[in-house]
């Protein structure tokens, strides 16, 4: 398999495949999570299906981690069921099934590397090779390093490489590139997307918004313990955001503009109109066919726009979340 | 990057591991860890013997009779004493180690792997009770090597 630009892998990975007599690598029913009077997850429902790559997004507090304990049996939910695989989560860890890079994830810093992984090893049933977790890892080069003089993006890489040591179906990453600098985020992306290659179902959490987009064949937004979309990053951003239509119009009639279904938003600045409208192709065509209007052009807002008209707690969320 | 291959039932079929992971790799790790820690082998193993040869060979005393109705002599005391303290020091700063661990998050870490809290214990007990025996040997042949010590039955 050759080098693959992001476009083409996002395009690639865009299809889902159906369920089928396969167990769902995550299955969340009506899933709650209170601490105390926090209800940290509230009403989660999730399907996620083998081979998939889903970026979990939101904002802190949003419930990202609550859910990714729950699904790693490292919490048990007040209420709802988690499954993975068609079993309980930590039946699947035993069995190496599911493994994971956590933000809180300690590390013994008088153990080597090479030790650290070793350990882990040795408590699964059929583990792969060590060298061959660190080599893909990228950090066979300091092996015989304490751990305790590794830099976070390389304490990082080994948590990522005792991850993989179990050869798991499913790799659960919560916020993994946080604190690395750029080069070090980019190289830990290559890590995994190399790997994810191979056809292992993951699951990250994030609040890079480029990392989701890039990443990711699915987005799920979570906003106070809620699911507010899910889809691919285009379904996302159009969800939240809609489109804009920017044309050239000599004496423009907003009231008429106005009038265009799906158009929510209409400003005229002398000769250019600008259209918001969740429905672009409607605008479009109004302004073609009746209006002189030329130079048309039509912009999709970033997914940065999305995640915060989604996120905020001033918005209502009645606009997203179908599906 | 296919979604073809998804995994096959096979690989659903995976199992657990016997004894909850329980196994001599991570024991051999747990003590090689230890001994690397010098503060443990400071107080463990050399404060003892250190102790034993200021205390235990003094001949204004080493020879005279631990007490009424002892078969052993004063410095026989004295190596016990630190043996027992050397042990008991080991045992106790593995009880701190569980605790220093959790702190630290590698409890948390180790969730993720099939190790069960009961063989993770028996780990660190075993691993506790091999440096205090460790304590134990090494106070007792210094002690035998310095011939001072006499303790007939």
């Amino acid at each position: 398999m050759g080098p693959m630009t992001l476009t083409n892998m996002a395009d690639e990975r865009g299809r889902r495949p159906a369920g089928g007599s396969q167990p769902a690598a995550i299955a969340l029913r009506r899933v709650h999570k209170n601490f105390g009077a926090v209800q940290a997850v509230k009403d989660i429902d999730l399907d996620i299906s083998s081979g998939e790559i889903v970026a979990f997004l939101g904002p802190n507090g949003a419930g990202k981690t609550s859910t990714i304990d729950i699904i790693l049996g490292l919490s048990q939910p007040t209420a709802g069921t988690a499954e993975v695989f068609g079993m309980a989560p930590r039946q699947a860890i035993t069995r190496g099934l599911v493994s994971a890079v956590l933000q809180t994830g300690g590390l013994l810093k008088d153990f080597t590397v090479r030790e650290t992984a070793e350990y882990t090893a040795s408590l699964f049933v059929r583990p792969r090779p060590v060298d061959e977790a660190l080599n893909r890892a990228g950090i066979t080069g300091i092996a015989d390093r304490r751990v305790g003089k590794c830099s976070g993006g390389e304490q990082q890489r080994l948590r990522f490489a005792m991850a993989l040591l179990s050869d798991p179906e499913l790799l659960i990453l919560d916020e993994p590139t946080t604190g690395m600098d750029v080069e070090g985020r980019r190289g830990f992306w290559g890590s995994i997307r190399q790997d994810t290659a191979r056809g292992r179902t993951v699951l990250f959490a994030t609040h890079y918004l480029e990392e989701a987009d890039a990443y990711a064949d699915r987005i799920i937004l979570l906003r106070h313990g809620q699911i507010v979309a899910d889809g691919t990053s285009s379904e996302v951003k159009a969800m939240a955001a809609g489109r804009t239509v920017r044309a050239t119009l000599a004496d423009a009639d907003p009231v008429a503009l106005s009038a265009i279904p799906g158009a929510d938003n209409v400003e005229v600045r002398g000769d250019t109109v600008l259209v918001h409208s969740t429905d672009s192709d409607a605008v479009a065509r109004y302004l073609l066919t009746k209006t002189p209007a030329r130079d048309l052009e039509i912009n999709t807002r970033g997914l940065e726009d999305a995640f915060i008209a989604l996120t905020s707690d001033d918005n209502d969320t009645s606009a997203g979340g179908s599906r | 990057m296919t979604t073809q291959s998804v995994p096959a039932p096979a690989a659903l079929t995976r199992e657990a591991p016997s004894l909850g992971g329980f196994n001599v790799t991570v024991l051999r790790l747990e003590i090689r860890r230890l001994l690397r820690n010098r503060r443990t082998v400071i107080f463990a193993l050399i404060f003892p013997v250190v102790f034993f040869l200021a205390f235990g060979l003094n001949s204004a005393y080493a020879n005279e009779s631990a007490g009424p109705g002892s078969h052993g002599n004063v410095s026989a005391f004295v190596m016990i004493s630190m043996a027992l303290y050397g042990a008991v020091l080991a045992t106790t700063s593995g009880g701190a180690m569980v605790s220093i661990e959790r702190a630290a998050g590698w409890s948390r870490q180790l969730r993720l792997t099939p190790l069960s809290p009961v063989a993770y214990i028996v780990i660190k007990m075993l691993t506790a009770m091999v440096l205090s025996l460790a304590s134990v040997v090494v106070v007792f042949a210094v002690g035998g090597l310095t011939g001072k010590p006499s303790m007939p039955m």
